[in-house]
């Protein structure tokens, strides 16, 4: 056994060392730059904004970019750029709600699933597997559709609909955690069941918590986008990306940045964070000693 | 080097080193092979001596980020080290072939036994073979060869097999190519004892018929001894002394083969106290410009860290890079023999068995339901007393039940049927007790576990794990800071530790922890799981006192699990042998050791690996 642990050792000494590298410094840089604007622009970009963004110009519509409207304006008339940077709100806020519910729900069924076992375990997981069983973007588009729409709505619908995936993710770790001598000792010392599952084995597995949270806040972003882009979102009128997307595509030939604009940012933005998210599991998920 | 003429293998100045990034860190720190035709020799050290990298720098199988940053590896003309990937793979399996530690990963699941000989006979350059049956014929031959003969067996898929016969198969496709070298990796370590003592017999037996060269890896001197004609001893990635093993196992030559000697818990005899090295292995860069063993040797002096010394020729091939040998060899040879003949040869003394033991088992059992439904019965009628102030072993082989039996003590599992009473408390099962009577077997019954890597929660300090232990069990929050240094001391921790993590810890540091978490609650009776197993020899021999130091002072019970007879002896008043979730044979320590009524028993102690001369 002895042997099996130094080579055990050294092995995960160079997981580690390969893994921090496997995002390279500069994704990483361009990544946190990315997130970083776009939390700059929702916090202070009512001060930024070269026009309203919903200021309508009718005798300027579907200007191609100038001097003035540095990324053009929309068939209605409005600075794109006011209005990309009035959608970086709604590209925070939203995901963020739908991630940090999961992060919460998830956490916290996974866990209690995957430690208590038993009939907590059954019924959680059966619940799980029906919300699987729900094709999850159609039933938010019906209920949207149905009910009439709205931001808000949509961020509801999808921050319920993804707990699901975060707490099955977690009831594995947990239940890989249950099992070792650390959690064990935990019990025969006597320490409370909440305590050993919200100090110790939350503890432990965070960096999958955060990292699957930076996950679902990509999707939900994509998710909102999408909704929206089909009208199911933001309502006619809101600065968000999505809806931008669709109500700019007639300028495609005309002005080509007004639809761009909205695309990268949902593209870059989605594909930071994700990428942040990745690195927060390489660096903080590493176990085992780290010399003396 | 008193051999002449060209050796089958001869490594060179070996040195290897991990990058990673801008970081560089020294593995292995230059090591000098060389193996005769029908030779076997034997590398020993502990864990991060580089051992086994250095092994696999000679077949090209070095991980990911790990390079030979010099050195050369000669084999029939020519350097591996230079040679192109693809050469070497063509050089592997046919030539110079491996069997590694793990037996169940070693195979692949999916392939029945006998394919994985048939596979390497197929690609064979020389393949003089070529219809399906002929190889089949000959892939049983192979495996009757290692001592498979049962021909249902080459049918059968790895799961199938037990860890002995997966490791034979893995023999039989590592034979397969009829290599000239053969590099075995720890064979024997993830065995039970029986079958250890089996396949090192084989390999032996395997290695004289073919003639060819045999590399032993090894950390058990014992292992070495018993199969190798040779050993190097490798130190934090440097040799440290190369011996021809009888001499060897008389005199070592280094100051450091000398501790490894004496902390090799005695099979035969109970020693009053366990010779230990104090401290533990440093990194090789840590010691790059002295002598590697001189931060824990009690002989070092000026010239040790005056820089690295080179291995020396002493007589009869013997070289050792002790600089000081000249010196101290009187004072080592006076030590070594006063260990091997003790002036203290008697046992210890025994306690006589009192009437209201901490621990009555009585006539436990324990089911497991199986994958497929079928029953396991993991524990049959169980019967096991510990007094008060006694150490009790239980020794078993993998799949006894020692450590069922054990987890059923502290209540981490319960058992199917039986009693079992700690401290007064009764039960059958663990989960209907009230909360009192649980807060008395726990406060009566703590448990080590055998693995210090995860037994530690590895967020939280070590203060943090040793508070949490003494607050959850009603120790006033403003005493805990300087009962947290006092638990330490008596682990022989500095208080300093407190406020470390687990990563910052050595193997037999965070053993020490674990064990002063037990002590938080002053228990009675400390279930040791197999608690050095996962350690250096010389730590564990540090372990094994501090055990004992505890015994001492506060007149603790254990009931001491374990598959090691040596360690059993040095620690147990009283031995229960387990076989099949039975206990076959009990008794006082000696009495069952020395001599054994059960069968199994007898077979046990046979198995203890001896040296050949």
């Amino acid at each position: 056994m002895v042997a099996s642990r130094s080579d055990a050792t050294t092995t995960k000494w160079l997981a580690r060392k390969i893994s921090l590298r496997r995002v390279p410094p500069v994704f990483m840089t361009l990544s946190l730059v990315v997130v970083g604007i776009v939390v700059f622009l929702a916090i202070f970009g009512s001060f930024l904004e070269p026009y309203d963004p919903f200021q309508q110009d009718l005798l300027d519509t579907s200007a191609p970019p100038s001097s003035a409207h540095w990324l053009g304006t929309d068939p209605l008339g409005r600075d794109i750029l006011s209005r990309i940077i009035a959608g970086a709100d709604a590209a925070i806020i939203g995901p963020f709600i739908v991630a940090f519910t999961g992060l919460v729900a998830g956490s916290a069924f996974g866990i209690l699933s995957g430690y208590m076992g038993g009939t907590a375990d059954m019924v959680i997981q059966r619940l799980v597997d029906f919300m699987f069983a729900l094709p999850g973007l159609l039933i938010a588009i019906v209920i949207v559709g149905v009910v009439g729409g709205g931001y808000w709505l949509a961020v509801v619908v999808l921050s319920i609909l993804n707990v699901a995936g975060g707490v099955r993710l977690i009831r594995g770790a947990a239940l890989e955690q249950r099992a070792l001598p650390y959690v064990e000792a935990a019990r025969t010392l006597g320490v409370p069941r909440w305590r050993i599952m919200y100090l110790h084995i939350w503890r432990n597995i965070s960096p999958i918590v955060f990292a699957n949270a930076a996950l679902d806040f990509a999707l939900a972003l994509v998710a909102l986008s999408s909704l929206s882009y089909l009208g199911l979102g933001s309502q006619p009128g809101e600065a968000e990306w999505g809806r931008m997307l669709s109500e700019n595509q007639s300028l495609l030939f005309s002005n080509p940045a007004g639809v761009l604009a909205p695309a990268l940012a949902i593209v870059f933005f989605a594909t930071s964070v994700t990428i942040i998210g990745d690195w927060v599991y390489d660096r903080f998920s590493y176990s085992g000693r780290t010399g003396r | 080097m008193g051999a002449s003429g060209e050796s089958l293998l001869d490594v060179r100045g070996l040195e290897l080193e991990v990058v990673a990034g801008s970081t560089r860190r020294t593995l292995v720190a230059g090591v000098d092979l060389r193996l005769e035709r029908g030779e076997t020799i034997a590398i020993v050290g502990e864990s991060g001596s580089g051992k086994s990298l250095s092994a696999r720098a000679i077949v090209g199988l070095l991980p990911t980020g790990v390079v030979a940053r010099a050195g050369q590896v000669m084999f029939g003309g020519r350097d591996l080290l230079q040679e192109h990937p693809r050469d070497i793979a063509r050089v592997r399996g046919s030539s110079i072939s491996m069997i590694f530690q793990d037996p169940f990963t070693m195979l692949n699941p999916l392939l029945r036994s006998s394919k994985h000989i048939e596979e390497v006979l197929r690609i064979r350059a020389d393949n003089p073979i070529h219809n399906r049956a002929e190889t089949r014929r000959e892939a049983l031959a192979r495996l009757s060869e290692v001592g498979i003969t049962d021909p249902t067996a080459a049918d059968r898929y790895p799961f199938q097999l037990s860890g002995g016969m997966r490791q034979r198969v893995g023999l039989a496709a590592a034979l397969a190519g009829d290599p000239s070298i053969l590099i075995a990796d720890e064979p024997s370590t993830a065995l039970d004892v029986t079958t250890q003592a089996e396949i090192l017999d084989l390999l032996k037996d395997v290695q004289q018929t073919r003639g060819m060269g045999l590399i032993l890896i090894t950390h058990d001197l014992r292992v070495a001894f018993s199969v190798a004609h040779r050993v190097y001893v490798l130190y934090a990635g440097s040799l440290v002394e190369v011996s021809a093993s009888g001499v060897l196992e008389h005199e070592p030559l280094h100051p450091y083969t000398l501790g490894l000697l004496l902390s090799e818990p005695a099979t035969n005899r109970r020693l009053e106290r366990l010779v230990a090295i104090d401290g533990f292995v440093p990194d090789p860069d840590e010691v790059a410009n002295s002598c590697s063993f001189a931060p824990r040797c009690e002989w070092a002096a000026e010239a040790c860290r005056a820089g690295k010394p080179a291995l020396s020729a002493l007589e009869g091939g013997r070289e050792t890079a002790c600089v000081r040998i000249a010196q101290i060899r009187g004072e080592m040879n006076a030590r070594h023999l006063e260990a091997k003949h003790p002036v203290n040869l008697a046992p210890m003394p025994h306690q006589a068995r009192d009437d209201s033991p901490i621990l009555r088992a009585t006539g436990v059992s324990k089911v497991f339901i199986g994958r497929a439904g079928n029953m396991v019965h993991a524990l049959r009628d169980v019967s096991i007393e510990v007094g008060q102030t006694e150490s009790v072993g239980l020794v078993g082989e993998s799949g006894s039940g020692k450590t069922t039996f054990g987890r059923c003590v502290v209540g981490l599992e319960t058992a199917s049927s039986g009693a079992i009473e700690v401290g007064g408390v009764r039960s059958v099962d663990y989960r209907s007790l009230t909360k009192e009577q649980r807060s008395t077997v726990r406060k009566t019954v703590q448990i080590v576990f055998q693995d210090p890597y995860s037994s530690l929660d590895r967020t939280e300090t070590v203060g943090a794990a040793l508070r949490e232990a003494l607050v959850v069990n009603g120790f006033p929050r403003d005493g805990a800071k300087r009962r947290i240094a006092e638990l330490l001391d008596l682990v022989g921790l500095p208080a300093g530790y407190a406020s470390r993590r687990p990563a910052a810890l050595s193997g037999g540091e965070r053993q020490r922890v674990s064990i002063a978490r037990t002590l938080a609650v002053e228990p009675q009776l400390i279930v040791c799981d197999e608690p050095v197993s996962a350690l250096d020899v010389s730590v564990q021999a540090q372990i094994l006192n501090l055990f004992r130091d505890l015994k001492d002072e506060f007149g603790l019970s254990y009931l001491f699990i374990t598959h090691d007879l040596a360690v059993v002896r040095q620690v147990a008043d009283r031995i229960y042998v387990l076989h099949q979730g039975s206990v076959v044979e009990e008794g006082q320590t000696e009495q069952v050791l020395d001599n054994p009524q059960h069968e199994y028993t007898r077979r046990l102690i046979a198995s203890i690996p001896r040296s050949a001369v």
